[in-house]
Protein backbone atom coordinates (compact mmCIF):
# COMPACT_ATOMS: atom_id res chain seq x y z
CA UNK A 1 0.00 0.00 0.00
CA UNK A 2 2.87 2.62 1.24
CA UNK A 3 4.11 1.79 -2.44
CA UNK A 4 1.53 2.66 -4.47
CA UNK A 5 1.00 5.72 -2.37
CA UNK A 6 4.39 6.21 -3.45
CA UNK A 7 3.22 6.34 -7.10
CA UNK A 8 0.26 8.43 -6.69
CA UNK A 9 2.45 11.10 -5.24
CA UNK A 10 5.62 10.74 -7.64
CA UNK A 11 5.40 12.71 -10.40
CA UNK A 12 5.45 10.74 -13.89
CA UNK A 13 8.87 12.46 -14.62
CA UNK A 14 10.71 11.33 -11.70
CA UNK A 15 9.90 7.83 -11.47
CA UNK A 16 12.61 4.80 -11.31
CA UNK A 17 12.43 1.98 -13.06
CA UNK A 18 13.66 -1.69 -12.73
CA UNK A 19 15.99 -0.29 -10.19
CA UNK A 20 18.22 -2.75 -8.33
CA UNK A 21 17.18 -4.21 -5.35
CA UNK A 22 20.60 -3.36 -3.97
CA UNK A 23 19.97 0.16 -3.98
CA UNK A 24 23.97 0.91 -4.31
CA UNK A 25 25.13 3.52 -6.38
CA UNK A 26 22.35 4.13 -8.40
CA UNK A 27 23.97 7.63 -9.41
CA UNK A 28 27.25 6.39 -9.94
CA UNK A 29 29.41 7.91 -12.80
CA UNK A 30 27.97 5.87 -15.49
CA UNK A 31 27.34 7.40 -18.62
CA UNK A 32 23.91 8.49 -18.59
CA UNK A 33 22.06 7.88 -21.58
CA UNK A 34 19.27 9.52 -23.21
CA UNK A 35 16.98 8.24 -25.63
CA UNK A 36 13.29 10.26 -26.81
CA UNK A 37 10.11 8.20 -27.87
CA UNK A 38 8.06 10.36 -30.08
CA UNK A 39 4.43 9.45 -30.86
CA UNK A 40 1.01 9.85 -32.34
CA UNK A 41 -1.74 7.58 -32.89
CA UNK A 42 -5.18 7.74 -34.95
CA UNK A 43 -4.36 10.71 -36.83
CA UNK A 44 -6.85 10.07 -39.32
CA UNK A 45 -5.89 12.19 -42.52
CA UNK A 46 -5.53 15.16 -40.38
CA UNK A 47 -2.81 17.17 -42.38
CA UNK A 48 -4.31 20.73 -42.00
CA UNK A 49 -5.03 22.70 -38.84
CA UNK A 50 -8.58 22.20 -37.25
CA UNK A 51 -10.37 25.49 -38.36
CA UNK A 52 -11.47 28.17 -36.15
CA UNK A 53 -15.20 26.73 -35.99
CA UNK A 54 -14.27 23.08 -34.85
CA UNK A 55 -15.28 23.89 -31.36
CA UNK A 56 -12.74 21.97 -29.25
CA UNK A 57 -10.18 21.22 -31.71
CA UNK A 58 -10.19 24.58 -32.77
CA UNK A 59 -6.73 25.57 -34.54
CA UNK A 60 -5.25 22.88 -33.10
CA UNK A 61 -3.20 20.18 -34.66
CA UNK A 62 -1.47 20.42 -38.33
CA UNK A 63 1.04 18.94 -39.82
CA UNK A 64 3.58 21.62 -40.62
CA UNK A 65 3.15 21.98 -37.20
CA UNK A 66 3.67 18.67 -35.63
CA UNK A 67 7.12 18.31 -38.39
CA UNK A 68 8.65 21.58 -36.59
CA UNK A 69 8.57 20.48 -33.09
CA UNK A 70 9.86 17.11 -34.44
CA UNK A 71 12.65 18.77 -36.21
CA UNK A 72 13.71 20.84 -33.03
CA UNK A 73 13.12 18.03 -30.47
CA UNK A 74 15.91 16.03 -32.94
CA UNK A 75 18.06 18.23 -33.22
CA UNK A 76 17.79 18.49 -28.77
CA UNK A 77 18.56 15.03 -28.97
CA UNK A 78 19.68 13.27 -32.32
CA UNK A 79 18.59 9.48 -30.12
CA UNK A 80 14.74 10.52 -30.87
CA UNK A 81 12.82 7.62 -32.24
CA UNK A 82 9.15 8.55 -33.71
CA UNK A 83 6.42 6.27 -33.99
CA UNK A 84 3.08 6.27 -35.07
CA UNK A 85 0.35 3.57 -33.90
CA UNK A 86 -2.03 2.92 -36.35
CA UNK A 87 -5.48 4.97 -38.29
CA UNK A 88 -3.30 7.00 -40.56
CA UNK A 89 -6.03 6.40 -42.94
CA UNK A 90 -9.39 7.75 -42.86
CA UNK A 91 -11.31 11.18 -41.60
CA UNK A 92 -10.74 13.74 -44.63
CA UNK A 93 -10.76 14.36 -48.15
CA UNK A 94 -7.11 13.72 -48.26
CA UNK A 95 -7.89 10.28 -47.89
CA UNK A 96 -10.45 9.99 -50.15
CA UNK A 97 -8.68 11.68 -52.97
CA UNK A 98 -5.24 10.16 -52.78
CA UNK A 99 -5.57 6.80 -50.91
CA UNK A 100 -2.94 7.38 -48.18
CA UNK A 101 -0.37 8.23 -50.25
CA UNK A 102 0.00 11.89 -49.08
CA UNK A 103 -0.16 10.72 -45.48
CA UNK A 104 2.56 8.37 -45.87
CA UNK A 105 4.99 10.89 -47.98
CA UNK A 106 4.15 12.94 -45.34
CA UNK A 107 5.33 10.71 -42.65
CA UNK A 108 8.32 9.72 -44.37
CA UNK A 109 9.67 13.50 -44.65
CA UNK A 110 9.08 13.81 -40.77
CA UNK A 111 11.67 10.62 -40.62
CA UNK A 112 8.95 8.41 -38.94
CA UNK A 113 10.98 5.23 -37.78
CA UNK A 114 7.66 2.81 -37.79
CA UNK A 115 4.41 2.69 -37.69
CA UNK A 116 1.82 0.11 -36.72
CA UNK A 117 -1.52 -0.96 -38.46
CA UNK A 118 -4.88 0.10 -37.73
CA UNK A 119 -7.88 -1.01 -38.63
CA UNK A 120 -8.83 1.97 -41.22
CA UNK A 121 -5.82 0.97 -42.83
CA UNK A 122 -8.64 -1.66 -44.32
CA UNK A 123 -10.56 1.34 -45.74
CA UNK A 124 -9.96 1.30 -49.08
CA UNK A 125 -9.41 -2.67 -48.86
CA UNK A 126 -5.94 -4.65 -48.45
CA UNK A 127 -5.06 -3.59 -52.00
CA UNK A 128 -5.89 0.23 -50.93
CA UNK A 129 -3.17 -0.48 -48.20
CA UNK A 130 -0.76 -2.02 -50.27
CA UNK A 131 -1.37 0.76 -53.36
CA UNK A 132 0.56 3.54 -51.14
CA UNK A 133 2.38 1.90 -49.10
CA UNK A 134 6.05 2.28 -51.53
CA UNK A 135 5.60 6.03 -50.53
CA UNK A 136 6.15 4.87 -47.10
CA UNK A 137 10.08 5.16 -46.10
CA UNK A 138 9.65 3.95 -42.68
CA UNK A 139 8.36 0.20 -41.95
CA UNK A 140 4.83 -1.22 -40.81
CA UNK A 141 5.57 -3.19 -38.14
CA UNK A 142 2.26 -5.56 -36.85
CA UNK A 143 2.88 -9.11 -34.93
CA UNK A 144 -0.41 -10.30 -34.62
CA UNK A 145 -1.68 -10.04 -38.41
CA UNK A 146 -0.60 -13.43 -40.78
CA UNK A 147 -0.84 -11.57 -44.16
CA UNK A 148 0.58 -14.99 -46.10
CA UNK A 149 -2.63 -14.96 -48.00
CA UNK A 150 -3.00 -11.27 -49.01
CA UNK A 151 -1.27 -8.99 -51.50
CA UNK A 152 0.41 -7.55 -48.05
CA UNK A 153 2.65 -10.91 -47.52
CA UNK A 154 6.43 -9.60 -47.08
CA UNK A 155 5.03 -6.11 -46.54
CA UNK A 156 5.31 -5.68 -43.13
CA UNK A 157 7.52 -6.50 -39.92
CA UNK A 158 7.16 -8.50 -36.96
CA UNK A 159 9.64 -6.47 -35.37
CA UNK A 160 12.17 -3.84 -35.72
CA UNK A 161 15.43 -3.19 -33.44
CA UNK A 162 16.50 0.33 -33.82
CA UNK A 163 19.98 0.99 -31.77
CA UNK A 164 20.68 4.79 -30.74
CA UNK A 165 23.64 5.22 -28.84
CA UNK A 166 24.45 1.79 -28.03
CA UNK A 167 20.59 1.31 -26.31
CA UNK A 168 18.68 -1.44 -28.05
CA UNK A 169 15.41 -0.53 -28.50
CA UNK A 170 12.94 -3.58 -29.90
CA UNK A 171 9.95 -2.42 -31.21
CA UNK A 172 6.63 -4.56 -31.97
CA UNK A 173 3.45 -4.40 -32.94
CA UNK A 174 -0.53 -5.49 -32.16
CA UNK A 175 -3.63 -4.89 -34.36
CA UNK A 176 -6.79 -4.92 -33.45
CA UNK A 177 -9.75 -7.88 -34.72
CA UNK A 178 -10.78 -7.85 -37.76
CA UNK A 179 -13.60 -9.44 -37.63
CA UNK A 180 -16.94 -7.22 -37.01
CA UNK A 181 -15.10 -4.12 -37.32
CA UNK A 182 -13.79 -4.11 -40.87
CA UNK A 183 -15.37 -5.77 -43.94
CA UNK A 184 -14.38 -9.46 -44.52
CA UNK A 185 -14.05 -8.26 -48.01
CA UNK A 186 -11.81 -5.44 -47.00
CA UNK A 187 -9.01 -7.47 -44.65
CA UNK A 188 -9.67 -10.63 -47.15
CA UNK A 189 -7.75 -13.59 -45.92
CA UNK A 190 -5.35 -11.56 -42.92
CA UNK A 191 -5.43 -13.86 -39.91
CA UNK A 192 -5.31 -11.69 -36.33
CA UNK A 193 -3.59 -13.99 -33.77
CA UNK A 194 -4.19 -13.59 -30.18
CA UNK A 195 -2.52 -10.53 -29.25
CA UNK A 196 -1.01 -11.28 -25.95
CA UNK A 197 0.52 -14.68 -26.62
CA UNK A 198 2.15 -12.73 -29.71
CA UNK A 199 3.01 -9.86 -26.73
CA UNK A 200 4.45 -12.29 -24.92
CA UNK A 201 6.25 -14.41 -27.15
CA UNK A 202 7.51 -10.70 -28.94
CA UNK A 203 8.77 -9.18 -25.59
CA UNK A 204 10.40 -12.09 -24.24
CA UNK A 205 12.20 -12.62 -27.78
CA UNK A 206 13.49 -8.65 -28.21
CA UNK A 207 14.30 -8.63 -24.01
CA UNK A 208 16.25 -11.60 -23.95
CA UNK A 209 16.95 -13.24 -27.27
CA UNK A 210 17.93 -9.92 -29.15
CA UNK A 211 18.73 -8.16 -25.43
CA UNK A 212 16.85 -5.13 -26.47
CA UNK A 213 17.23 -2.59 -23.84
CA UNK A 214 13.91 -1.01 -24.02
CA UNK A 215 10.83 -2.87 -25.37
CA UNK A 216 8.06 -0.78 -26.96
CA UNK A 217 4.59 -1.79 -28.37
CA UNK A 218 2.65 0.31 -30.93
CA UNK A 219 -0.51 -1.07 -30.16
CA UNK A 220 -4.10 -0.53 -31.82
CA UNK A 221 -5.89 -2.44 -29.26
CA UNK A 222 -7.54 0.14 -27.71
CA UNK A 223 -6.77 1.96 -24.22
CA UNK A 224 -8.86 -0.83 -21.73
CA UNK A 225 -12.83 -2.14 -22.60
CA UNK A 226 -14.47 -2.03 -18.65
CA UNK A 227 -17.33 -3.38 -20.23
CA UNK A 228 -16.81 -5.86 -22.22
CA UNK A 229 -13.04 -8.80 -21.93
CA UNK A 230 -12.16 -7.05 -25.29
CA UNK A 231 -8.13 -7.77 -25.04
CA UNK A 232 -6.38 -4.19 -24.20
CA UNK A 233 -3.42 -2.20 -23.57
CA UNK A 234 -3.61 -2.79 -20.33
CA UNK A 235 -4.39 -5.80 -20.13
CA UNK A 236 -1.40 -6.32 -22.24
CA UNK A 237 0.50 -4.64 -19.70
CA UNK A 238 -0.99 -6.55 -16.98
CA UNK A 239 -0.07 -9.91 -18.56
CA UNK A 240 3.59 -9.47 -20.06
CA UNK A 241 6.72 -9.48 -18.43
CA UNK A 242 9.13 -7.29 -20.86
CA UNK A 243 7.40 -4.32 -22.74
CA UNK A 244 8.60 -0.99 -21.16
CA UNK A 245 6.17 1.27 -23.16
CA UNK A 246 2.95 0.33 -25.07
CA UNK A 247 2.31 2.96 -27.48
CA UNK A 248 -1.47 2.69 -28.13
CA UNK A 249 -4.24 3.70 -30.42
CA UNK A 250 -7.67 3.16 -31.59
CA UNK A 251 -9.80 4.10 -28.76
CA UNK A 252 -8.81 7.66 -28.86
CA UNK A 253 -7.89 8.00 -25.57
CA UNK A 254 -6.80 11.39 -24.06
CA UNK A 255 -4.07 10.65 -21.64
CA UNK A 256 -2.75 13.71 -20.13
CA UNK A 257 0.74 11.14 -19.07
CA UNK A 258 1.31 7.56 -19.35
CA UNK A 259 -0.57 5.03 -17.16
CA UNK A 260 1.89 3.31 -14.94
CA UNK A 261 0.83 -0.40 -14.20
CA UNK A 262 2.44 -3.19 -12.59
CA UNK A 263 3.27 -6.07 -15.15
CA UNK A 264 2.99 -9.63 -14.64
CA UNK A 265 6.15 -9.69 -12.21
CA UNK A 266 5.55 -6.45 -10.60
CA UNK A 267 7.73 -4.32 -13.09
CA UNK A 268 5.98 -0.66 -14.15
CA UNK A 269 4.49 -0.77 -17.82
CA UNK A 270 4.32 2.95 -19.38
CA UNK A 271 0.53 2.73 -21.52
CA UNK A 272 0.18 5.92 -23.19
CA UNK A 273 -2.10 7.11 -26.03
CA UNK A 274 -2.70 11.11 -27.19
CA UNK A 275 -6.03 11.13 -28.35
CA UNK A 276 -6.20 11.40 -32.02
CA UNK A 277 -6.18 13.80 -34.81
CA UNK A 278 -2.48 15.28 -34.36
CA UNK A 279 -3.80 17.53 -31.70
CA UNK A 280 -0.81 15.88 -29.43
CA UNK A 281 2.55 14.61 -29.21
CA UNK A 282 3.77 12.04 -27.05
CA UNK A 283 7.45 12.94 -25.96
CA UNK A 284 8.81 10.02 -23.53
CA UNK A 285 12.55 10.80 -22.37
CA UNK A 286 14.05 7.73 -21.01
CA UNK A 287 17.09 7.94 -19.30
CA UNK A 288 19.39 4.55 -18.94
CA UNK A 289 22.80 3.65 -17.37
CA UNK A 290 25.04 1.52 -18.92
CA UNK A 291 25.66 -1.55 -16.77
CA UNK A 292 28.90 -4.08 -17.84
CA UNK A 293 26.58 -6.80 -15.76
CA UNK A 294 23.07 -7.48 -14.46
CA UNK A 295 23.18 -5.62 -11.20
CA UNK A 296 19.70 -6.92 -10.23
CA UNK A 297 21.62 -10.02 -9.18
CA UNK A 298 24.21 -9.75 -5.98
CA UNK A 299 27.60 -10.53 -7.74
CA UNK A 300 29.35 -13.53 -6.55
CA UNK A 301 32.31 -13.58 -5.51
CA UNK B 1 9.93 19.48 -17.31
CA UNK B 2 11.23 18.47 -13.68
CA UNK B 3 15.10 17.45 -14.08
CA UNK B 4 14.82 14.26 -11.90
CA UNK B 5 18.84 14.95 -10.96
CA UNK B 6 17.97 17.74 -8.91
CA UNK B 7 15.37 15.29 -7.06
CA UNK B 8 17.42 12.10 -5.51
CA UNK B 9 15.30 11.94 -2.92
CA UNK B 10 11.95 10.21 -5.29
CA UNK B 11 13.76 7.35 -6.03
CA UNK B 12 11.52 3.98 -6.46
CA UNK B 13 13.07 0.67 -5.89
CA UNK B 14 10.98 -2.49 -7.63
CA UNK B 15 12.48 -5.86 -6.44
CA UNK B 16 12.49 -7.60 -9.37
CA UNK B 17 14.49 -7.02 -12.39
CA UNK B 18 15.83 -9.04 -15.43
CA UNK B 19 18.02 -11.82 -14.77
CA UNK B 20 20.87 -11.17 -16.79
CA UNK B 21 23.94 -12.65 -18.59
CA UNK B 22 27.23 -11.42 -18.70
CA UNK B 23 27.00 -8.93 -21.74
CA UNK B 24 27.45 -5.11 -21.46
CA UNK B 25 23.55 -3.63 -21.32
CA UNK B 26 21.44 -0.51 -20.64
CA UNK B 27 19.26 -0.07 -17.41
CA UNK B 28 16.42 1.93 -17.35
CA UNK B 29 16.51 4.36 -14.58
CA UNK B 30 13.93 6.89 -15.09
CA UNK B 31 11.61 8.67 -17.48
CA UNK B 32 9.82 11.97 -18.25
CA UNK B 33 6.69 12.93 -20.01
CA UNK B 34 5.79 15.76 -22.03
CA UNK B 35 2.56 15.67 -23.44
CA UNK B 36 2.72 18.26 -26.46
CA UNK B 37 -0.33 20.46 -28.06
CA UNK B 38 0.04 21.46 -31.07
CA UNK B 39 -1.64 24.53 -31.78
CA UNK B 40 -1.76 27.75 -33.54
CA UNK B 41 1.57 29.03 -31.18
CA UNK B 42 3.25 25.98 -32.45
CA UNK B 43 5.81 26.83 -35.57
CA UNK B 44 5.43 25.84 -38.39
CA UNK B 45 7.49 23.65 -40.87
CA UNK B 46 7.60 26.03 -44.36
CA UNK B 47 8.97 22.65 -46.10
CA UNK B 48 6.43 20.63 -45.19
CA UNK B 49 3.47 23.44 -45.74
CA UNK B 50 5.13 23.65 -49.29
CA UNK B 51 4.87 20.07 -49.93
CA UNK B 52 1.29 20.10 -48.90
CA UNK B 53 0.38 23.13 -51.08
CA UNK B 54 -0.18 21.62 -54.09
CA UNK B 55 -2.18 18.65 -52.64
CA UNK B 56 -4.69 20.82 -50.95
CA UNK B 57 -4.88 23.31 -53.80
CA UNK B 58 -5.82 19.87 -56.56
CA UNK B 59 -7.96 18.95 -53.92
CA UNK B 60 -10.02 22.15 -53.17
CA UNK B 61 -10.48 21.98 -57.09
CA UNK B 62 -12.13 18.81 -57.18
CA UNK B 63 -13.80 19.27 -53.55
CA UNK B 64 -15.46 22.60 -54.95
CA UNK B 65 -16.74 21.00 -58.18
CA UNK B 66 -20.49 21.97 -58.65
CA UNK B 67 -22.01 18.46 -59.08
CA UNK B 68 -25.93 19.84 -59.28
CA UNK B 69 -27.70 22.44 -57.89
CA UNK B 70 -30.67 22.90 -55.53
CA UNK B 71 -33.70 25.89 -56.06
CA UNK B 72 -34.45 25.40 -52.26
CA UNK B 73 -32.70 25.27 -49.38
CA UNK B 74 -32.91 21.53 -47.19
CA UNK B 75 -32.69 20.79 -43.83
CA UNK B 76 -33.62 18.12 -41.55
CA UNK B 77 -36.44 20.28 -39.53
CA UNK B 78 -38.32 21.34 -42.74
CA UNK B 79 -41.11 18.86 -41.99
CA UNK B 80 -43.11 17.13 -39.11
CA UNK B 81 -41.74 13.47 -38.97
CA UNK B 82 -39.89 14.10 -41.99
CA UNK B 83 -37.74 16.46 -43.79
CA UNK B 84 -36.76 17.25 -47.37
CA UNK B 85 -32.76 16.46 -47.28
CA UNK B 86 -33.76 13.50 -45.01
CA UNK B 87 -35.78 11.87 -47.91
CA UNK B 88 -33.29 13.07 -50.58
CA UNK B 89 -30.69 10.41 -48.44
CA UNK B 90 -33.16 8.08 -47.95
CA UNK B 91 -34.68 8.24 -51.85
CA UNK B 92 -30.44 8.43 -52.90
CA UNK B 93 -30.04 5.10 -51.57
CA UNK B 94 -32.63 3.36 -52.86
CA UNK B 95 -32.26 4.46 -55.85
CA UNK B 96 -28.04 3.62 -55.85
CA UNK B 97 -27.66 0.85 -54.11
CA UNK B 98 -30.81 -1.14 -55.00
CA UNK B 99 -30.04 -1.92 -58.61
CA UNK B 100 -26.43 -3.24 -57.28
CA UNK B 101 -27.90 -5.12 -54.75
CA UNK B 102 -30.42 -6.83 -57.24
CA UNK B 103 -27.77 -7.51 -59.72
CA UNK B 104 -25.48 -9.23 -56.84
CA UNK B 105 -28.32 -11.11 -54.68
CA UNK B 106 -31.31 -10.84 -57.15
CA UNK B 107 -33.32 -9.33 -54.36
CA UNK B 108 -35.17 -6.03 -54.59
CA UNK B 109 -34.39 -3.56 -51.57
CA UNK B 110 -37.70 -2.98 -49.83
CA UNK B 111 -37.46 -0.26 -47.57
CA UNK B 112 -34.38 1.59 -46.49
CA UNK B 113 -34.10 3.76 -42.73
CA UNK B 114 -31.28 6.25 -41.89
CA UNK B 115 -30.86 8.63 -38.67
CA UNK B 116 -31.98 12.07 -37.94
CA UNK B 117 -28.97 12.48 -36.55
CA UNK B 118 -27.18 11.18 -39.21
CA UNK B 119 -27.96 14.26 -41.13
CA UNK B 120 -24.85 16.59 -40.13
CA UNK B 121 -25.41 19.66 -42.44
CA UNK B 122 -28.19 21.14 -44.33
CA UNK B 123 -27.62 21.90 -48.32
CA UNK B 124 -28.01 25.48 -49.13
CA UNK B 125 -30.10 26.86 -52.46
CA UNK B 126 -27.95 26.90 -55.03
CA UNK B 127 -25.03 25.17 -56.26
CA UNK B 128 -24.33 21.88 -54.59
CA UNK B 129 -20.90 20.23 -54.62
CA UNK B 130 -18.41 17.72 -53.74
CA UNK B 131 -18.39 19.25 -50.45
CA UNK B 132 -22.03 19.37 -49.32
CA UNK B 133 -21.80 16.02 -49.29
CA UNK B 134 -18.92 15.61 -47.04
CA UNK B 135 -20.56 18.64 -44.91
CA UNK B 136 -23.87 16.59 -45.14
CA UNK B 137 -22.25 12.89 -44.19
CA UNK B 138 -19.06 13.09 -42.75
CA UNK B 139 -18.65 10.38 -41.42
CA UNK B 140 -17.29 7.05 -42.96
CA UNK B 141 -20.28 5.24 -42.67
CA UNK B 142 -21.10 2.40 -45.44
CA UNK B 143 -24.58 0.90 -46.63
CA UNK B 144 -25.66 -2.36 -45.22
CA UNK B 145 -28.42 -4.33 -46.23
CA UNK B 146 -30.41 -6.81 -44.25
CA UNK B 147 -32.67 -9.47 -44.73
CA UNK B 148 -35.04 -8.54 -41.30
CA UNK B 149 -37.73 -10.64 -40.15
CA UNK B 150 -41.58 -9.20 -40.14
CA UNK B 151 -41.49 -9.13 -36.22
CA UNK B 152 -38.10 -6.95 -36.49
CA UNK B 153 -39.55 -4.39 -38.87
CA UNK B 154 -42.73 -4.39 -36.25
CA UNK B 155 -39.82 -3.73 -33.47
CA UNK B 156 -38.55 -1.02 -36.23
CA UNK B 157 -42.13 0.58 -36.86
CA UNK B 158 -43.10 0.81 -32.62
CA UNK B 159 -38.96 2.12 -32.46
CA UNK B 160 -40.46 4.91 -34.76
CA UNK B 161 -43.68 5.49 -33.01
CA UNK B 162 -41.56 5.49 -29.43
CA UNK B 163 -38.53 8.14 -30.37
CA UNK B 164 -41.21 10.51 -32.67
CA UNK B 165 -38.18 11.55 -34.53
CA UNK B 166 -37.59 12.26 -38.67
CA UNK B 167 -35.55 9.04 -39.20
CA UNK B 168 -35.32 9.24 -43.14
CA UNK B 169 -37.25 6.64 -44.11
CA UNK B 170 -37.79 5.68 -48.01
CA UNK B 171 -39.85 2.37 -49.53
CA UNK B 172 -41.94 2.65 -46.81
CA UNK B 173 -45.07 4.76 -45.94
CA UNK B 174 -45.69 4.32 -41.89
CA UNK B 175 -48.80 6.18 -40.14
CA UNK B 176 -48.92 6.19 -36.69
CA UNK B 177 -52.14 7.07 -34.87
CA UNK B 178 -51.77 5.87 -31.05
CA UNK B 179 -50.93 2.03 -30.54
CA UNK B 180 -51.87 1.91 -33.94
CA UNK B 181 -49.03 1.22 -36.97
CA UNK B 182 -50.65 1.15 -40.38
CA UNK B 183 -47.46 0.58 -42.96
CA UNK B 184 -46.74 -0.29 -46.58
CA UNK B 185 -43.79 -1.63 -48.02
CA UNK B 186 -43.33 -0.65 -51.64
CA UNK B 187 -47.31 -0.27 -52.20
CA UNK B 188 -48.28 -3.23 -50.43
CA UNK B 189 -49.61 -3.65 -46.54
CA UNK B 190 -46.86 -4.49 -44.01
CA UNK B 191 -46.62 -8.17 -43.66
CA UNK B 192 -45.28 -9.52 -39.97
CA UNK B 193 -44.61 -12.86 -41.41
CA UNK B 194 -42.97 -12.17 -44.38
CA UNK B 195 -39.34 -10.98 -44.55
CA UNK B 196 -37.57 -7.47 -45.67
CA UNK B 197 -34.40 -6.27 -47.14
CA UNK B 198 -34.13 -2.99 -45.55
CA UNK B 199 -31.12 -0.89 -45.71
CA UNK B 200 -29.68 1.23 -43.30
CA UNK B 201 -26.24 1.88 -42.39
CA UNK B 202 -23.24 -0.13 -40.84
CA UNK B 203 -23.35 2.61 -37.80
CA UNK B 204 -27.19 1.94 -37.31
CA UNK B 205 -26.54 -1.62 -37.50
CA UNK B 206 -24.23 -1.85 -34.76
CA UNK B 207 -26.68 -0.39 -32.61
CA UNK B 208 -26.69 3.36 -33.42
CA UNK B 209 -29.00 5.24 -31.99
CA UNK B 210 -30.32 2.48 -29.74
CA UNK B 211 -31.54 1.01 -33.10
CA UNK B 212 -31.55 -2.55 -31.25
CA UNK B 213 -34.24 -4.29 -33.89
CA UNK B 214 -31.12 -4.64 -36.21
CA UNK B 215 -29.66 -7.17 -34.25
CA UNK B 216 -29.09 -10.45 -35.66
CA UNK B 217 -31.11 -10.21 -39.02
CA UNK B 218 -31.65 -13.32 -41.34
CA UNK B 219 -29.18 -11.62 -43.74
CA UNK B 220 -26.28 -8.96 -43.44
CA UNK B 221 -24.94 -8.10 -47.13
CA UNK B 222 -22.11 -5.23 -46.91
CA UNK B 223 -22.23 -3.02 -49.52
CA UNK B 224 -18.99 -1.10 -49.02
CA UNK B 225 -20.56 1.86 -50.61
CA UNK B 226 -20.32 4.71 -48.67
CA UNK B 227 -23.16 6.96 -47.61
CA UNK B 228 -21.36 10.17 -48.70
CA UNK B 229 -20.44 8.37 -52.28
CA UNK B 230 -23.77 7.53 -52.92
CA UNK B 231 -24.67 11.24 -52.33
CA UNK B 232 -22.30 12.35 -54.43
CA UNK B 233 -23.14 9.56 -56.96
CA UNK B 234 -26.60 10.57 -56.93
CA UNK B 235 -25.88 14.29 -56.89
CA UNK B 236 -23.84 14.09 -60.09
CA UNK B 237 -26.62 12.32 -62.06
CA UNK B 238 -29.34 15.20 -60.83
CA UNK B 239 -29.05 18.72 -62.69
CA UNK B 240 -31.50 20.27 -59.85
CA UNK B 241 -32.22 18.10 -56.48
CA UNK B 242 -35.95 17.84 -56.05
CA UNK B 243 -37.10 16.45 -52.98
CA UNK B 244 -40.78 16.96 -51.29
CA UNK B 245 -42.68 16.11 -48.04
CA UNK B 246 -44.64 13.29 -48.78
CA UNK B 247 -45.84 12.42 -45.26
CA UNK B 248 -44.19 9.21 -45.64
CA UNK B 249 -43.94 8.97 -41.76
CA UNK B 250 -46.82 10.60 -39.82
CA UNK B 251 -47.52 10.21 -36.62
CA UNK B 252 -50.57 10.87 -35.41
CA UNK B 253 -51.41 12.57 -31.79
CA UNK B 254 -54.43 10.90 -30.80
CA UNK B 255 -56.47 12.58 -28.14
CA UNK B 256 -56.91 10.71 -24.71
Amino acid sequence: MKRRHFIKTTSASALFLGAPTFGHAVFSSKPRKHITILHTNDVHSHIDPFESDAGKKANKGGVARRAAVINKIREENPNTLLFDAGDIFQGTPYFNFYGGALELKLMSLMKYDAGTIGNHEFDNGIEGLLAPLHHAKFDLVNSNYDFSNTVMNGHTKPYKIFEKEGVKIGVFGLGVQLEGLVIKSAYKETVYIDPLEIAQDMSKLLKHEKQCDLVICLSHLGYEYTKTNQISDVKIAKNTQDIDLIIGGHTHTFLEKPTEIENAVGKTVLVNQVGCHGLYLGRVDFYLEESQKNTGEPLSI
Amino acid sequence: MINYIKKPQIVLFTTIFFLGCDFKSNKLINYEYTRIEINKNTAVDSTILSFIEPYTKNLDKSIHEVVSYTPTTMHRNDGAMESTIGNLMADAIMEEVSPLFQSKTKNKIDFCLLNYGGIRDQIKKGAVTVKTAYNVMPFENSVVVLKMSGQKVKELFTYLSKYQKAHPIAGARVIISGQKINATIQGKKFDPLKSYYVATSDYLFRGGDQMVFFENPEEVHYTNYKIRSVLIDHFSKKDTLQSTLDQRLVINKIAE
